[in-house]
């Protein structure tokens, strides 16, 4: 008889397996041989030598430290109580009307009072409601994204070029002040009921978003964006063969596009649209500024925020297993969107886009419906940066058109003047710049290495540094405080938030913006030769004289466009920096004190409008440099 | 200066055997060329002498020290790219400049060693341009002065002629020809053109599946093939099936199926033929003549099937009885048309008869006969 250690016998005694099954356990044997470990040590030695085992370790450790082991405490809080393994914080959550809805749903989402008609959504518990703002948030971003990309990518029309640069507007991310503005803009007595109901009576009522629909309100006129611009670049990276094959066989409008153009460019506009899920359920920024409305209080985001309560590290039992629940929808999306995120697939998709896309004349009623589209979209989604700008530049709106005393500089005054304020922005940019040093330093490393070397595991790492992306920012903070402050080896550390926040700020924002800079880079070391390295080293040169000399100059610009992405998001990072700056006021950054300012000061919507009129200039300065002189992608913007 | 041994060198992608147990004795100041089709294993060969690769088995020897596990860095060898690889963020004298940087040699002579190496290969005066101001032929040119200028022991090229056109290509051919004799260097030299191996080399390994096939002189491969894949593979033989009838030292006669008596010669002294062997007769398309020699030739009369004239001679394809057509080139004052009926003759010499038994390209060879597959 065959024995159970012999390939054939081991065949032999799980015949009774699907082939796919045997395969994998016969191939999970290679694990138990010492030979296996030899050979995978001797390939690590010929691959990687000193340097890049230098740079793995450093981004290795970091991730560990800095995003693995928080999470892991995360975990480990949520089905543990009094040390030991337990359900019971789960159970408290189900059991709970306020995040399951165990009495079923209540509100009315739609109501009509008189002239009134009141927009609301319904209230099922944090749990459901977090999801179905996700899921609302992400399909009207969709259809507005899908159709302007659609336009924009395959139609040439008048006056294109100023459009495409408007669309992009909506991208700058403005936390709070965006939701003020456009809480001002569609309020009671806001601007656009003012315009078309009292004034033109085009309106037969006076609309009011109110609770959950608000927010979805919100983020759909900031995330359309992030849609159109993925699917914008995927329907670019359509080879237009493919097409013209399609018309040549006699599919034509709308036929060829269902049939032909949207398959393909689908993994675009799916990556576009689970990311906006994923960042629509972790925006907190948004759900602060509606916190008044109870039911926006119930989602999970909130929920775990307004259960840490910074100042003395203290955290509700039951605030990790929520963030274990949001942790799990965050990274069901993420899976879904796996391949597509990955740095490997990431450079396929960049080799497209080389041909000259096709382009159409619009007919006269094409024209039309794209002017009218456009029109429509850019109008709300601008109405946001002008709120901010007339919230910024008066002390008053609330039932005028135009706000009271516009415009007028006295915020300004007050808000430059305020050392607070002032060191905010400046620790902001100080945190902003390190992490980006580290986020430089350990993204070159490790592009390089899932780019450049072929070793079982690559893909591990690959993982490690684009799941950030899908990393609800709240689940971090609160896992950086259960691990730091609890963990004995750090409490007496300056890693510990409760002594000083600053060195877990910078590496919360360098494990955060991470993704946007190591996926810039690493699809600049794939578009660049290998053999350009393979010269030098054929020359004499050492593996970190390669890595100096030759691949960071070749792929500078790369890391760049992707480092000043990551340096604009950090600036406007928000659940990390309320959170950790909330336990030390003056080392706070400026997404906290924008907050705080809301909170505390009589004009807080005004002063606070300065402060994203700020980051938006910083923003509006920083793409520019990243489209215009670096010429660089459009994914990199949206870390597509 | 250094002689090159590779002692049982395999190295494997997974389950393929990209070069599989190679044994290969380089001389000194040699240029020695590996051709062979793509993926037969040339370019693996040259890039575990470079140290890119590091085989599974065996070892590489530069003279008598064993440069098997020895990092690509610190092997002084030069190697030439097949896209040239010069660093498009550095100036030509930079690129040339570098591998004397590193050998921390002292500024002013290195000044001088980078001058007098970019006059060697004709690029006097161009040290201050960027590579994006220089041509194909200019980037090889500086491709190959930065793999002299640092004097290695050993230079590798990789197809370092296939991206030029092909007048440049010929004219590199002998620039680097010169410049090896010149300096004296032992030279790898990978292609998988057959012209360029002939001309250039002074000794060819013929590669075919990670095997080498044949290690002669270009005179040698061309006229003397040891077996089928290089007659194959050198100068598009056309092969007749048939049974030996008679052997007798060096010339032996076949008889193909269809009854045609041919009468050649072998290659192989180490073989012995016997009657009732099954072999395949081997002959270029030049050596095929409308007008009959003085002596010692075979006749075949065929039918001509196709013709094109291409300048210097008429390429034919001619049906002499068998399951497919021979490949001719015949002289291109001959008066042929299509259909004609004419004889064909070639010399004995002309005719190699190869060995079925024992050749792993025999069925290839055979099923390339029945027309399962495509002749080109």
């Amino acid at each position: 008889m065959a024995s159970i250690l012999s390939k054939e016998g081991f065949k032999l005694r799980f015949s009774g397996f699907s082939n796919r099954t045997r395969d994998w356990i016969l191939s999970g044997r290679k694990f138990f041989h010492f030979e296996y470990y030899k050979e995978l040590l001797h390939q690590f030695r010929s691959q990687m030598g000193v340097f890049s085992s230098i740079q793995l370790a450093a981004v290795i450790l970091v991730f560990i430290f800095f995003m693995v082991l928080p999470l892991l405490a995360v975990i480990g809080s949520a089905f543990t109580a009094n040390g030991v393994f337990s359900l019971i914080w789960f159970r408290i959550i189900f059991t709970d009307p306020r995040f399951w809805p165990v009495n079923g749903c209540t509100g009315v989402p739609i109501q009509i009072v008189g002239d009134y008609l009141y927009i609301r959504g319904v209230d099922c518990g944090a749990i459901i409601n977090s999801i179905y703002v996700g899921l609302s948030t992400t399909l009207i971003s969709t259809l507005i994204g899908v159709t302007l990309a659609f336009f924009m990518a395959r139609y040439d029309f008048h006056g294109k070029s100023i459009l495409r640069i408007l669309i992009l507007v909506p991208i700058l991310s403005t936390p709070f002040v965006s939701a003020i503005a456009i809480q001002k803009i569609f309020g009671e007595f806001g601007m656009l009921n003012l315009l078309f109901y009292d004034i033109l009576r085009i309106l037969p009522f006076r609309v009011i978003f109110e609770g959950l629909a608000a927010v979805i309100l919100v983020q759909s006129l900031h995330f359309f964006s992030l849609v159109y611009l993925s699917t914008y670049a995927a329907f670019l990276a359509i080879d237009p063969s493919l097409e013209e094959q399609g018309e040549n066989m006699g599919a034509k409008g709308f036929g060829l596009f269902r049939k032909i153009t949207l398959p393909l460019a689908l993994p675009g506009i799916e990556a576009g649209a689970i990311l906006t899920f994923i960042l629509s359920v972790e925006d907190l920024g948004t759900l602060i500024v509606f916190e008044s409305d109870p039911v926006v209080r119930r989602t999970i985001t909130y929920q775990v925020y307004s259960l840490i309560f910074a100042p003395t590290g203290a955290i509700n039992p039951i605030a990790p297993a929520l963030s274990v629940i949001l942790l799990l929808i965050a990274m069901i999306g993420f899976l879904l969107i796996r391949r597509y995120m990955s740095l490997r697939h990431y450079a396929m998709m960049s080799k497209g886009g080389t041909w000259n896309p096709r382009l159409n004349k619009p007919k006269w009623w094409q024209y039309i419906a794209i002017y009218g589209f456009i029109g429509v979209v850019l109008f709300f989604a601008l109405l946001t940066p002008l709120g901010i700008l007339f919230l910024a530049f008066s002390t008053e709106w609330g039932t005028t058109v135009i706000p009271v005393n516009f415009p007028t500089v006295i915020n300004f005054f007050q808000v430059f003047t305020d050392p607070l304020v002032l060191q905010s922005i400046f620790n902001s940019l100080f945190y902003s710049t390190v992490a980006i040093i580290l986020i430089v330093v350990l993204a070159t490393g490790a592009a390089y290495i899932v780019a450049r070397k072929n070793l079982p595991g690559i893909g591990g790492l690959d993982l490690l540094v684009t799941i950030p992306i899908a990393l609800p920012g709240i689940v971090i903070a609160m896992g950086y405080f259960l691990f730091f402050v609890r963990i004995p080896l750090f409490a007496s550390s300056i890693l510990n938030p409760l002594i000083t926040a600053m060195p877990l700020l910078i590496l919360a924002f360098t494990i955060r913006k991470f993704p946007f800079t190591v996926r810039s880079t690493f699809a600049g070391l794939q578009q660049t030769n290998v053999e350009y390295e393979e010269a030098a080293e054929n020359l004499g040169a050492s593996r970190a004289r390669v890595f100096a000399g030759i691949v960071i100059p070749l792929v500078a610009v790369s890391v760049l466009s992707g480092a000043m992405m990551s340096f604009v998001y950090c600036m406007s990072e928000v659940s990390v920096s309320l959170v950790l700056g909330g336990v030390n006021p003056s080392q706070a950054p400026l997404t906290w004190k924008m907050a705080d300012i809301l909170y505390q000061v009589a004009a807080g919507s005004h002063h606070a409008a300065v402060l994203g009129l700020l980051l938006m200039i910083i923003q509006i300065i920083i793409i520019t440099i990243v489209n215009v002189v670096l010429k660089s992608r459009t994914e990199s913007m949206v870390g597509l | 200066m250094v002689t090159i041994d590779l002692k049982e060198l395999t190295k494997r992608f997974g389950e393929v055997v990209a070069c599989d147990h190679i044994d290969l004795h380089i001389n000194d100041g040699e240029l020695f060329t590996l051709l062979g089709p793509s993926g037969c294993g040339k370019t693996t060969i040259l890039r575990c002498v470079a140290g890119f690769y590091t085989p599974e088995e065996g070892q590489v020897f530069f003279g008598e020290t064993d440069m098997t596990r020895v990092p690509p860095n610190n092997r002084n060898t030069g190697m030439v790219f097949q896209n040239y690889a010069i660093w498009p963020h550095m100036k030509v004298f930079d690129n040339v400049a570098f591998g004397l940087k590193i050998r921390k040699i002292p500024k002013d002579e290195i000044r001088k060693k980078v001058l007098d190496i970019l006059e060697l290969v004709r690029l006097g005066g161009m040290e201050n341009r960027t590579p994006f101001q220089l041509s194909g032929g200019q980037q090889q040119r500086v491709a190959l002065a930065r793999a002299l200028v640092i004097e290695p022991r050993v230079l590798l090229f990789d197809e370092p002629l296939s991206n030029l056109d092909a007048k440049l290509r010929v004219e590199m051919r002998h620039e680097i020809k010169r410049i090896q004799k010149e300096f004296g260097i032992t030279t790898i030299y990978v292609t998988h053109d057959q012209e360029e191996a002939l001309s250039i080399s002074d000794r060819i390994a013929v590669m075919e599946l990670g095997h080498i096939r044949q290690v002669d002189s270009p005179k040698d491969i061309y006229e003397e093939p040891q077996n089928l894949f290089v007659a194959d593979f050198i100068g598009s033989c056309t092969f007749l099936h048939g049974t030996i009838t008679s052997a007798n030292g060096k010339k032996i006669t076949i008889e193909t199926s269809w009854g045609q008596q041919l009468h050649g010669r072998t290659t192989r002294n180490d073989l012995t033929f016997s009657k009732g062997e099954e072999a395949f007769a081997a002959i270029r398309p030049e050596d095929f003549r409308v007008r009959e020699p003085k002596a010692d030739f075979n006749k075949l009369s065929s039918t001509i099937e196709s013709l094109v004239f291409t300048g210097r001679y008429y390429q034919v394809y001619a049906d002499v009885g068998g399951t497919h057509p021979v490949k001719a080139e015949l002289a291109a004052d001959s008066e042929i048309k299509v259909k004609d009926k004419r004889d064909l003759f070639i010399s004995y010499r002309d005719v190699i008869i190869l060995k079925a038994e024992g050749d792993p390209f025999a069925d290839r060879i055979r099923s390339l006969l029945e027309g399962k597959a495509e002749a080109d």
